[in-house]
């Protein structure tokens, strides 16, 4: 893959739109990050300068194509209750039906690229606050939340819990406001998350190229913006491999502009207004 | 950091020192184009800007222009021309051959620190005035002398009580340390040797060498002093605990080193702060509606940063060589040389590990990602996370009473 140059004025353009529509950040000193993680991205669509980019990105962007640069440039961006949609499905369908249906043993959920951790956390407060305001029979200590990633220094700031006030600001809107006033201490700049929380999930490193057998077998997996930039063989192995890791009736949740088409048709798409899921027949 | 000003002519310089020392330079003068190559020569490595005077006929400014862009050696020196109103016209051949900028003459002073600047940029501009050190603090000779024994195996306890004692001011704030909540044992502690005994030879150098360096470093100062401290210290003791649950895998030779690379490794903030606190109070200032870094943030604006000041000022106090990577290199870990990596890493690690947990001295936002091979050299489970941080929040309250003492 050739490396594309990226012009000051051009860099300044892509980071300027960056910043609007999506509050990311680039440093006016990447831009060799740019480069290097643009250019294939580039070439893929047939561009030979930033400054086609640039221009097709103030015109008219497609989404997708949004998404892909802001997944490239943000590897480890992530956010509280990201794609709210879901959510709201998980919080009103999903955990209801998986803790009516299995009554007797562990609530198994796998969160597959949790970065620093606001996705397992996310679950694990949609389960502490069921339990509280529903006054649920079992308590949630039966749900185990597995939360992998491969980078560790993602993984470390998610074992502590500790985040800051940039992290805090990303994605506790609306009707998630009141999660961060109950579940987060905070003191000064930082907050952290309490320890009820943490005590359900569990961190582990873990590479997606790597066999699943490990981790056991799952009633709901996450598996969120990181497939994007995976080859399509990549992705047919994975979801054939995350498939045999599911408990039958299980669900698979990906990012809101993902999708199995064309990578498997093992699942069952169940499409709601508020977002859709897969589920294992 | 010096201008040479070659003027081959007869005029006089006039006032160009003057001018020049106010830019923070040093002016060594040559009267000829050859003369101007021995200079250069001589001080090869010192000159940051040549001033070529071309103002009158039969000169050799432009000579000499040519011959320092064709000598490989000189090339990268930004050359500024000076010239009579007669050269006017042949300036563009003057950029064509590499000047850099013409200001002609009769030109003020103002003009002339103005083109200086500009030829150098921001971040020539900081090394400049930084190599002028005039108004830097000298490493003290205590300090110089506990530093190359850090490392030493020879040197006794005996030896380092006898350095304390000599230095009446120093042994008063370590006998105020030792008795501080952070380390009080049952009965109060009266001498140096006491102190010694009674809490050891390593935790006593440490002590030693943060009342050494608090107290060289006083003539400067910095709007969160308090907190600089006590993230300095903290790094400090988290790079000690880090290198020490690595066991064997953190070489011996180093550990020494540890405890002072951390708590100078932000020494760079310090000394940008006493030069330009206007521009860096802008800098704070902007910190909250940005996302980026403090460091970035100086990058951006100075066109320097924090470690790359420290490192300068650890070169000029000839502290040790690991210690300046350790300063130079703590938030880019994978720059430092093989040998220093497994201390830059522990600087690095524990930098970021105390401004995640609130031991920070200024509120910035912290970078999102610690160098990974880093993490790797210390071969760390995730599971050691929970007790590292409870090492780390015991570290910051000791961190916090002994900072309180300086
Ligand atoms: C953009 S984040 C997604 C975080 C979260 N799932 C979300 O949607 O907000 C992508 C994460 O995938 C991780 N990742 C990338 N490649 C991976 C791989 N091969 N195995 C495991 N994790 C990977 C990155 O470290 C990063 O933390
Ligand atoms: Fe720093
Ligand atoms: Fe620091």
């Amino acid at each position: 893959m050739a490396i594309i140059k990226v012009t000051p004025q051009e860099l300044t353009e892509l980071a300027r739109f960056l910043e609007k529509v999506r509050g990311i950040v680039i440093p006016p000193n990447k831009a060799y990050l740019v480069e290097s993680r643009l250019s294939k991205l580039l070439e893929e669509n047939g561009m030979k300068s930033y400054r086609e980019l640039v221009d097709l990105l103030k015109r008219n962007p497609p989404k997708p194509l949004v998404d892909k640069i802001v997944d490239a440039m943000t590897t480890n961006e992530t956010l509280w209750f990201r794609d709210s949609g879901i959510w709201e499905i998980m919080r009103d369908e999903i955990i209801p039906d998986l803790d009516r249906r299995i009554p007797a043993r562990r609530i198994r959920i796998w969160s597959a690229a949790c970065s620093t951790g606001q996705e397992p956390y996310s679950i694990s407060m949609l389960i502490h606050r069921r339990h509280k305001e529903k006054r649920i029979a079992g308590p949630p200590s039966r749900y185990e939340i597995v939360a992998t990633d491969i980078s560790m220094s993602a993984l470390f700031l998610a074992k502590v819990g500790r985040y800051d006030r940039i992290s805090m600001s990303r994605g506790f809107t609306g009707q998630w406001a009141t999660y961060k006033d109950e579940f987060f201490k905070t003191t000064g700049n930082t907050a952290q998350i309490s320890n009820e929380i943490k005590d359900i999930v569990h961190f582990q490193r873990f590479n997606l190229s790597d066999p699943l057998t490990s981790l056991g077998k799952f009633d709901l997996v996450l598996i969120r913006n990181v497939a994007i930039y995976f080859s399509l063989d990549f992705k047919k192995e994975l979801f054939r491999k995350i498939y045999n890791a599911m408990n039958p009736g299980g669900y698979l949740i990906l990012g809101a502009s993902e999708s199995l088409r064309g990578i498997s048709s093992d699942f069952k798409l169940v499409t709601r207004p508020r977002g859709f899921y897969y589920t294992k027949v | 950091m010096k201008i040479l000003a070659v003027n081959d002519t007869r005029a006089g310089l006039g006032n160009l020192k003057d001018t020049i020392e106010t830019t923070g330079f040093e002016l060594i003068t040559a009267s000829s184009g050859q003369e101007a190559l021995q200079v250069l020569e001589k001080e090869y490595g010192n000159v940051s800007l040549v001033l070529l005077y071309w103002n009158e006929p039969d000169t050799d400014g432009y000579e000499t222009l040519l011959a320092i862009k064709g000598d490989e050696r000189f090339r990268s020196i930004p050359v500024i021309m000076l010239c009579a109103d007669y050269y006017q016209p042949k300036e563009m051949q003057a950029f064509k051959a590499g000047a850099n900028a013409c200001l002609t003459i009769p030109f003020n002073q103002k003009d002339l620190a103005a083109k200086i600047s500009e030829t150098l940029g921001k971040r020539g501009m900081i090394l400049a005035k930084l190599a002028r050190i005039s108004n830097l603090p000298t490493a003290p000779p205590v300090l110089v002398a506990l530093l190359q024994k850090l490392n030493d195996e020879n040197y006794t306890i005996d030896d380092l009580v006898s350095l304390i004692e000599e230095d009446v001011a120093l042994s008063a704030k370590i006998l105020a340390v030792a008795n501080s909540p952070a380390y009080r044992g049952t009965s109060e502690i009266t001498s140096v040797r006491t102190a010694a005994v009674r809490l050891g030879f390593d935790e006593i150098k440490d002590i030693s060498m943060v009342a050494i360096i608090s107290s060289s470093l006083s003539s400067l100062t910095i709007p969160n002093l308090g907190r600089f401290w006590i993230h300095s210290l903290a790094v400090g003791y988290t790079a000690q605990v880090l290198a020490r649950r690595a066991g064997r895998k953190f070489p011996p030779r180093l550990k020494g080193y540890l405890f002072t690379a951390g708590l100078l490794h932000d020494l760079g903030s310090l000394v940008l702060y006493h030069l330009f606190s206007k521009e860096v109070q802008i800098l704070y200032d902007r910190l909250p509606e940005t996302d980026l870094t403090m460091y970035q943030l100086e990058e951006e604006s100075l066109g320097i940063d924090h470690a790359e000041v420290g490192a300068y000022v650890a070169r000029h106090w000839k502290l040790p060589e690991a210690i300046r990577e350790a300063i130079a290199f703590h938030h880019a870990p994978w720059q430092a040389s093989s040998s220093m990596k497994p201390l830059v890493s522990a600087v690095h690690l524990a930098d970021f590990i105390c401004n995640n947990q609130e031991f920070s001295w200024i509120d910035d936002n912290f970078p999102r990602e610690f160098d990974s091979s880093s993490w790797e050299l210390f071969d760390m489970d995730l599971d050691d996370v929970p007790e590292i941080i409870d090492e780390v929040k015991e570290i910051g309250q000791k961190s916090e009473i002994f900072a309180a003492l300086l």
